[in-house]
């Protein structure tokens, strides 16, 4: 075994193998820092450029790239509130409100700091699996599925922040819209109004992206002003105090590379909810709990140590037994197909040394992907100083882009706009967005599992399976506990179930917008509730388990928000979480938007998305027709070079151009 | 006055080749031609689509540039629809499909336009191998003791895929008693069920047996019998890359005696002489101009000659590539759009019974 590790390590380091490694470290940098790209991205793009490369060299270059994105994800997630990759959304919910702070440094520094540490011993606990991997996969079935999924979903207390009921009904609408279209094992499609676009179901990235990227973005544009709130002079928390932050908290950074290994090894859950579990295992765990969504670094360092030790994780299944961790691993089985090589036993045997050079891969690529990053992220934080209005052009471009990548279809940009309306009226509505992700991901993988569980262990009987049992009373335990702490802060606090402070998710903010919200959410379950009613029970199942407890609990917050719009005044702590927000400024932002989609069924992206980009400029940024010109201009060029020559993007064939 | 006439035939039929021969080279010279997949970068469809766009070019009169776009989602059908309604019939865009035959018969709504709307270039042949754990009680040796089992499970990927419907008939057929556990998510999510012992049984096409499963599983799971079209004779043999594993015909007549008939094998054989028998398909766009399409079903028949591209393909998918082109394709696709009704009733009963 050392020979092989060793050996693993001299194959890496000869050339051309280290050139590759290099190129897919800068590559993968790059695909993670860019919101709406992602390693699953970079893996298809680079996928074909292997042919004609040796199983080492691909390897390298495949694995260099992808194991570094979940570092630099973090730039987009702390600076602009916007995931870089689909594992870093719950980095956004304390490391941007670090940036705002005038922190941005302090947590890139922390971030980068457990990525390097979280993918290095993420690598290290897939070498030292190899021998025990057998066991673990085949004792992980549809049963033990469906019971983390359960698990999962008892996340959902704490990323409610501070509305519980909200955050409760956020999740089992997550879990209600993920039943639109198509489920595997029913042939009767849900909730699709007739369009075949959302006969497949909604796709992730135009829904996190308009979850959290639009309002993200609109933020900016009405305040015009920096990310940062707080004068670059007097920004305190450099890198170096991250770093320091990181040792302090090295205990949470080993569960959060425990988490992030087991979660990544068991294929189909994968990287889109490793971070919530981590962050949710973070605040459940924390005796203070009073910071996060505020910008507590302890909300940066467990998203962040788990979605780098995840790359670890997904690959044993891979490697070990062809069924693929993650999206991104499925891809790398292509790699195997293109090098004429079979996962499975022969990886572990007779080509030992190949597995180990992508542990080797995996390991030097996040030093050196984290070392580079920390070397330039004084410079990267000091975008948090620049004018949002020079900013909200070029990230809606790569959002835009990026959905656009999702499917090559207008429908995921109309997906985009719609959902981003969401977002922004959640944001300032006291609805916290995180549990409707959560359960957006995890409906699927719950109901799938469920039903094969059903099928093929004899109805509830699956329950009784050991490792299924001690999942669930794993559930209960934690459930419990979270409702204990809860009614233990309900005593402290003067509102109920409720604490009007500024920042973090569910903070409460625009009453009238508020009840708007509640009313639109109560009418979503209710006409769910009508129509599946009618259905096949299969059919109905997941949908009325989570429309009835969605409608109470939104009818629920209607009239508490109904009794708090009564009230003769607004208290000081409201006025500051609703920061002068008025809905008409949203309005006008999303149009903004909607020109562009406008724009592009006339006259295609490479034309739309410039000349709105140099628009904002002249008509919102105030900036004068050289800098719009020259910045469509490089909007164009971007465009061009990235998506049309190297990635060969499906453009939207426009009406004028075709 | 004979000899002349003869002579001049034979001149004008030489004149009109040369001359076709220059309209295709004259077709696609200096072009970038768009070859669409209809399933994500890094699946076997992908995959066997790059080896083609990697060697069809010099086989094309003109030499274009091919540049491969996937557009997976929705079974496959968005590229399939995007083909058929957005894409510009000029010839310039050609899709590689792994198409959905099923939701061609049974009306999916999904499927915006049909496959017989589209040009058939060519496609290429894969078998289908079921497969079974050696410990589906009462413990199996070879694939001819499935017959000895029951009550196993089977696994399979959605309803509406032809993955559990030829399965689930195939088996019924047997009369083994088996419980379908249809809904998983990919092929690779079935093999891991199968790893696991969540199922006993499983099928998958010949480059999944033969890269994957026998090579990850191989001491756990016996091959059963294999689904394979028939050639152009009509005739069903042995694959030769699955020269050890009986067809289900053989297979039928080894257990239950006789020849497989009915309802139900005049199902199975609607998809297996299909679906299986051009199991990865080269279509053009509706309208596409005549001389694209026969630029390109010619340059797949000099492909299929092609050593280079032989071996590329055997290296990567297991398997000497087993070819159909051209109108023989179009035959077999244009007769799937006038399926029986019955036919098509039984597919639909079939995928309502197992959604319960």
């Amino acid at each position: 075994m050392i020979d092989a590790l060793l050996g693993g390590f001299a194959l890496l380091f000869q050339w051309p193998s280290i050139g590759f490694l290099g190129l897919g470290i800068m590559l993968g940098l790059y695909f993670g820092a860019v919101p709406g790209l992602s390693g699953l991205v970079g893996m298809a793009i680079l996928l074909p450029f292997t042919f004609g490369m040796d199983p080492v060299s691909a390897f390298a270059f495949l694995l260099g790239m992808y194991a570094v994105t979940t570092t630099s994800d973090t730039i987009s997630s702390v600076l602009l509130g916007i995931p870089g990759t689909a594992a870093s959304q719950a980095t956004i919910l304390d490391g941007y409100p670090m940036a705002m702070r005038g922190e941005a440094e302090r947590a890139l520094g922390a971030a980068f700091t457990v990525s390097a540490v979280g993918g290095v011993l993420g690598a290290i606990v897939l070498a030292a699996s190899i021998p025990l991997v057998r066991p673990l996969i085949l004792s992980f079935a549809s049963p033990e599925y469906f019971m983390l999924g359960v698990l999962g979903l008892t996340m959902v207390g704490a990323l409610s922040g501070s509305s519980m009921m909200k955050g409760i009904a956020a999740a089992m609408l997550g879990l209600l819209v993920s039943t639109i279209g198509y489920a595997d094992q029913i042939a009767v499609p849900r909730f699709f109004f007739g369009l075949t676009y959302l006969l497949d179901g909604l796709p992730l990235i135009p829904v996190v992206l308009g979850l959290f990227a639009v309002p993200a973005l609109f933020d900016l544009s009405r305040k015009g002003t920096s990310i940062s709130q707080v004068p670059r002079d007097e920004s305190v928390g450099g890198v170096l105090r991250g770093m320091r932050d990181a040792a302090q908290n090295w205990w949470l950074v080993i569960r959060s590379i425990v988490i992030g290994v087991y979660v990544g090894m068991l294929p189909g859950l994968g990287g889109s909810i490793v971070d919530w579990v981590a962050y949710g295992h973070a605040v459940q765990s924390a005796k203070d709990k009073s910071q996060f969504g505020k910008g507590d670094v302890r909300g940066v360092i467990a998203p962040e140590t788990a979605n780098n030790a995840m790359k670890g994780g997904a690959l044993i299944p891979t490697v070990a037994f062809g069924i693929p961790g993650s999206a991104p691993m499925a891809i790398l089985l292509g790699a195997f197909l293109i090098q004429g090589m079979t996962p499975g036993p022969e990886m572990l045997t007779s080509k030992l040394d190949i597995t180990f050079s992508m542990v080797a891969t995996l390991i030097v690529a996040n030093v050196i992907g984290a070392a580079v990053l920390m070397v330039g992220a004084k410079q990267i934080a000091r975008a948090t100083f620049i004018s949002g209005h020079l900013i909200v052009p070029a990230v809606v471009l790569f959002v835009l882009m990026g959905a656009w990548m999702s499917g090559n279809n207008i429908g995921d940009w109309y997906l985009l706009l719609g959902i981003g309306a969401i977002g922004i009226a959640m944001q300032f509505s006291g609805w916290p967005r995180p549990p409707l992700v959560l359960g957006f991901i995890l409906g699927p993988i719950m109901e799938n599992a469920l039903s094969i569980s059903l099928r093929s262990h004899d109805g509830f009987g699956f329950l009784l399976r050991p490792v299924t049992l001690v999942i669930l009373i794993l559930t209960i335990l934690v459930i419990g506990y979270t409702a204990w702490k809860q009614v233990a802060r309900n005593r402290e606090s003067k509102a109920e179930n409720m604490v009007a402070t500024p920042g973090g998710e569910g903070a409460f903010s625009e009453p009238r917008t508020a009840v708007i919200v509640d009313v639109m959410f109560l009418a979503v379950f209710v006409f769910a509730i009508w129509t599946a009613s009618g259905w096949p029970n299969s059919v109905a199942m997941l949908p009325l388990v989570a429309a009835i407890p969605g409608a109470l609990l939104a009818l629920g917050a209607l009239q508490r928000d109904i009794r708090l719009l009564r009230r003769p005044a607004v208290t000081p702590e409201e006025a500051a979480a609703a920061d002068g927000f008025q809905p008409g400024t949203a309005l006008f932002f999303l149009l903004w938007i909607a020109a562009i989609v406008v724009a592009t069924v006339l006259f295609g992206q490479l034309v739309a998305l410039p000349v709105m980009m140099a628009a904002y400029l002249l008509l919102r940024g105030g900036r004068g027709w050289k800098l719009a010109l020259g910045y469509g201009v490089a909007g164009w060029l971007f465009l061009y070079l990235m998506f049309d020559r190297v990635i060969a993007v499906v453009w939207y064939p426009s009406l004028v151009f075709g | 006055m004979a000899r002349f006439v003869k002579s001049f035939a034979i001149a004008m039929a030489a004149t009109a080749l040369v001359a076709a021969g220059g309209a295709h080279a004259q077709f696609y010279k200096d072009k970038r031609v768009t070859m669409l997949i209809n399933y994500g970068a890094g699946g076997p469809t992908d995959i066997e689509g790059r080896i083609v766009a990697k060697h069809l070019p010099k086989h094309i009169p003109g030499n274009p540039t091919i540049i491969v776009k996937n557009m997976g989602g929705g079974g496959g059908m968005i590229a399939s629809n995007f083909l058929g309604e957005v894409a510009k019939p000029d010839g310039m865009t050609f899709g590689f499909f792994t198409w959905n035959v099923l939701a061609g018969m049974i009306g999916d709504p999904g499927l915006r336009v049909g496959y017989d709307k589209f040009r058939f270039i060519a496609g290429i042949a894969n078998p289908v191998v079921l497969y079974a754990r050696k410990d589906t009680p009462p413990g199996l040796t070879t694939g001819a003791d499935l017959m000895k089992a029951s009550g196993f499970k089977g696994c399979s990927l959605n309803v509406r895929n032809t993955n559990t419907i030829q399965q689930v008939l195939a088996l019924e057929m047997l009369g083994l008693d088996h419980r379908p556990v249809p809904g998983y998510r990919g092929l690779k999510a079935v093999e891991g069920a199968v790893l696991k012992g969540e199922c006993q049984v499983a099928n998958s096409s010949l480059p999944g047996w033969k890269g994957s499963i026998s090579a990850t599983m191989g001491n756990d799971v016996v091959p059963v019998f294999q689904l394979v079209a028939p050639d152009e004779n009509g005739k069903i043999e042995r694959a030769s890359a699955l020269a050890d594993i009986p067809t289900f015909e053989e297979y039928y007549a080894m257990h239950k005696g006789g020849t497989p008939s009915g309802p139900k094998y005049d199902a199975l054989r609607t998809i297996v002489d299909s679906f299986m028998a051009m199991f990865r398909t080269a279509f053009a766009a509706p309208g596409a101009p005549e001389v694209s399409v026969e630029a390109l079903r010619t340059a797949f028949r000099s492909m299929w000659k092609d050593e280079a591209f032989l071996a590329d393909y055997e290296k990567r998918v297991k398997n000497r590539p087993k070819q159909i082109v051209g109108e023989a394709g179009e035959k077999r696709i244009a007769a799937l759009s006038s399926l029986d009704p019955a036919l098509a009733q039984l597919f639909k009963d079939y995928i309502a019974k197992l959604s319960k």
